[in-house]
């Protein structure tokens, strides 16, 4: 047995190797299980005074035989001085809250953020594995799970998992699932977010005299004012190998999606491929070739020159990452002299029918799993009440912003400064450890959380109501494709070198002559295919049948 | 014609020279970059206004990477491993490279056929893995230094340069009275110091950007070395993505003043060693 697992996770190594650091947004498409689009949230009001005295009560009855065990613990290099990633003052205290607690030793693990699955790979291979380990990849997660390599935590979830259940019961939609076993427990996001959005210069509309645009055909119209007004590059896009950001939403926009299967089956890696995709594509095609997009944007692959353009002002409209834009808005609008002064977000990417889809994200994060290997049973039920306690928010919360956390006027708890982390002891990143729930009371209290980006910004860039409107445009058709926690062997074998190839495909078209559109489209469409394209398709349209 | 020639060669030399010059600027223009880039501001930075010469000049990255515990620990930590490694590289490899310089060894070809397998059969990351882990190294300091104590590649270039020693040396030494050990510390390998140092060089060059086998079998960040720390700065921005916006990125000056400050210890001890490149390596390379 021991063998065939080795064999297994010989394979999956060789494999993830391609996909580590392929941290793109896309990684959502792969990703499994029941999340529907209507976004229920659990209401967490209440949650931290009660937690408290819940977790008092149920910490006396969950005190057993002393136990140890280990934690894997993402180092960033930015360790406190005298200090390590795996121990430093946050650690000590997780560590004494739970001995006092549970009696249960807890000791890290440090695994290098960027080569993670590598790392976790090898430690699985060698049966040297921490008690508690992540990944954000589903790929990797199936590939333990379908092979025996993790505890099965089904029971150990009912009996010690309430607090996850109660406070993260929205990331718990079954993606860790197979058939009827639990193989891991999903950490629960913070604040729900678009995963990309418009940005346009208001600047330019108000000197082009142009309202917001509200449809793709008024976007056309701007952006050809603004060539024909010689104010800069009309839709500025880099040309990032590992993520499709720069164009998913509009050519999304393309694609009725007429029911669940059909959402699913493309979704999202292929929603470029997608019936009605084409036709978004010859639109930027036809951008392209009329000066309105950066030409040559594939070759700006690390984004900066993508990122100084937006900071000088010379791009007019962007589609990016959420917020990764904000901090070159703010030396524009810096430079500018005024708050609001440039880009605002906007949604002007209709559907055939009118309305709008704006893609979330999954309310779960990573996968939080326990390797069987190397965990006895004592040891699994010791890791859950870990996490169960960091499940609760009230625990949480001190990991988050360290057990010395203060709360602003509006109830935030307040982000302590680097220095102050450094002069007392704690990580860079306390997010590390974590690892289970950031939904906070006042995550998604949208008001609340745009007057507590405009109390923590470095500069005065934006304003209280540029943050707000920043979260209605994002609430705008809001969106969440199905998923579902299988994933195909097709997918397994072809996924990873579709997803890169359908990147090229995508740049290709957009930038091919405008007389050899159809050309490039169908010789780039074909190639996709050769290399297993419809068989992924084939198999995500089989599995939908086969559950439904 | 003499004369043509030589304004020919004139006009060659000056072309070669041109041409290295600017092969030389353009391989200077990255690392210009890096350190104009330490030494900017943020929004300088950010709205892409630096180039090879700093905007907004300001010190600050320098002090913030200073003060980073995992740096600089990892600095200091980098270079007593860096010494250390080399030592133990040379003396592996002068005692291997010592006796299969001999012609009279027996099974030395044998030997030497083991050792140059070794260049071309690599056994895969998780087979290496599993011995590091059954000899208990495992997050230790010597899974960074036994496991590449010895590279057969160097190893082969030590032995000609054994080789390349006249044998009445050998023979005038043992007529005094030396054992092989003496021969060697006292009579030897002061004529080899040429390559001595250059393979230290290779040697203290491979540990210090050595960067794969810190991953693999290293847990205790504490054994990370600068260069693992500089790949966690440097690839922040790849995994940022995933997890959504809670996540602090490492600026792009402290990136810079962290990749300027690891180059330190290769840019001072380079020049002292550079002039033993083409002499130590060519000793014993060149026979008759």
């Amino acid at each position: 047995m021991k063998k065939k697992l080795l064999a297994t996770l010989l394979s999956a190594a060789m494999v993830v190797g391609a996909m580590t650091g392929c941290g793109s947004s896309s990684g959502t498409t792969t990703d499994t299980t029941t999340q529907t689009d209507t976004a229920t949230q659990t209401d967490t009001a209440t949650q931290t005074t009660d937690a408290t005295a819940t977790t008092e009560t149920a910490a006396e009855d969950l005190k057993g035989d002393e136990v140890d065990i280990t934690v894997m613990v993402w180092d960033r290099g930015n360790a406190a001085p005298n200090t390590t990633t795996e121990d430093n003052a946050l650690t000590q205290w997780i560590q004494q809250q739970m001995k006092d607690l549970y009696n249960i030793n807890v000791s890290y693990v440090s695994v290098p953020r960027s080569e993670s699955d590598d790392k976790v790979n090898i430690m699985m291979s060698g049966g040297t594995a921490p008690n508690i380990v992540m990944t954000y990849s589903q790929d990797l997660f199936y590939n333990y799970a379908s092979s025996g390599a993790l505890t099965d935590l089904s029971e150990l979830y009912k009996q010690y998992g309430s607090n996850i259940e109660q406070y993260c019961g929205e990331a718990q939609t079954g993606i860790a699932d197979l058939g009827d076993q639990k193989f891991a427990v999903m950490k629960q996001r913070g604040t729900e977010n678009a995963r990309h959005t418009a940005y346009i210069r208001k600047d330019w509309l108000d000197q082009l005299g142009m309202e917001v645009p509200k449809t793709k055909e008024e976007l056309g119209k701007y952006l050809y004012a603004v060539k024909d007004a010689g104010l800069g590059t009309p839709w500025g896009m880099s040309g990032r190998a590992d993520t499709e950001k720069m164009y998913l939403n509009f050519l999304g926009s393309y694609v009725d999606i007429p029911d669940d299967k059909f959402a699913y089956t493309y979704a999202e890696a292929y929603m470029a491929v997608a019936p009605g995709a084409k036709d978004g594509l010859k639109q930027l095609n036809t951008w392209y070739n009329d000066g309105l997009i950066t030409q040559d944007f594939p070759t700006d692959t690390d984004e900066s020159v993508f990122l100084a353009d937006v900071a000088n002002g010379k791009i007019g409209f962007v589609l990016d990452d959420t917020t990764h834009i904000w901090d070159s808005t703010a030396v524009l609008n810096t430079t500018l002299g005024a708050e609001d002064a440039s880009f605002i977000p906007v949604q002007c990417f209709d559907l055939p029918d009118g309305s709008y889809r704006t893609p979330y994200e999954y309310r779960y994060a990573m996968f939080v799993m326990i390797p069987q290997e190397t965990t006895s049973d004592e040891q699994a039920v010791a890791c859950m009440k870990y996490l169960n306690w960091l499940a609760d928010p009230a625990n949480a919360v001190q990991v988050r912003y360290t057990p010395d956390l203060t709360y602003n006027e509006l109830g935030v708890a307040v982000e302590p400064s680097t220095a102050d982390k450094e002069a007392k002891g704690y990580p860079g990143t306390c997010d590390d450890l974590c690892i289970m729930n950031l939904n906070f009371d006042w995550v998604n209290n949208y008001d609340t959380m745009a007057e507590s980006n405009y109390q923590t910004q470095e500069q005065d860039w934006a304003s209280v109501d540029w943050y707000k409107n920043y979260y209605t445009v994002c609430q705008t058709g809001k969106y969440r494709f199905p998923v579902y926690g299988y994933v195909s062997d097709e997918q397994a074998t072809y996924g990873t070198d579709i997803k890169n190839k359908m990147l090229s495909f995508v740049y290709t078209c957009i930038c091919a002559p405008a007389d050899q559109f159809e050309t490039v489209y169908e010789s780039g469409y074909q190639e996709l295919v050769n290399s297993g394209l419809q068989k992924i398709l084939d198999s995500r349209a089989a599995y939908y049948d086969s559950i439904n | 014609m003499s004369a043509i020639n030589s304004k020919n060669e004139r006009i060659f030399q000056f072309c070669w020279t041109a041409f290295f010059i600017i092969i030389t600027c353009i391989a200077m223009v990255p690392i210009l970059r890096v350190l104009a880039v330490s030494l900017s501001g943020k929004n300088a930075i950010l709205a892409g206004k630096v180039f090879i010469l700093p905007v907004d000049l300001t010190t600050e990255a320098y002090t913030r990477a200073l003060q980073s515990g995992s740096f600089v620990n990892a600095f200091w930590y980098s270079i007593v491993l860096m010494l250390a490694s080399t030592v133990i590289n040379l003396l592996m490899t002068v005692l291997a490279a010592y006796p299969l310089s001999k012609k009279g060894l027996v099974g030395g070809k044998v030997i030497m056929t083991l050792f140059v397998l070794t260049m071309y059969l690599h056994p895969g990351v998780i087979p290496e893995y599993l011995n590091v882990r059954d000899f208990k190294m495992v997050d230790t300091v010597w899974a960074l230094i036994i496991p590449g104590a010895l590279s057969a590649y160097n190893m082969i270039i030590m032995c000609n340069a054994f080789k390349g020693i006249d044998e009445a040396i050998y023979d005038a030494a043992k007529i005094d009275g030396c054992s092989e050990a003496r021969c060697l510390i006292s009579v030897i390998l002061p004529l080899v110091y040429p390559t001595l140092a250059t393979l230290g060089l290779f040697y203290a060059v491979g540990r210090w950007n050595g960067i794969s086998d810190v991953l693999y079998y290293i847990n205790s960040s504490k054994y990370f070395t600068v260069q693992m720390v500089l790949k966690q700065f440097v690839e922040s921005i790849n995994v940022s993505v995933e997890e959504g916006l809670q996540t602090n990125l490492v600026a792009e000056n402290i990136k810079a003043a962290s990749i300027v400050i690891s180059m330190l210890p290769m840019l001072i001890v380079y020049p002292f060693v550079q002039k033993f490149f083409t002499k130590g390596i060519m000793v014993g390379a060149v026979k008759g």
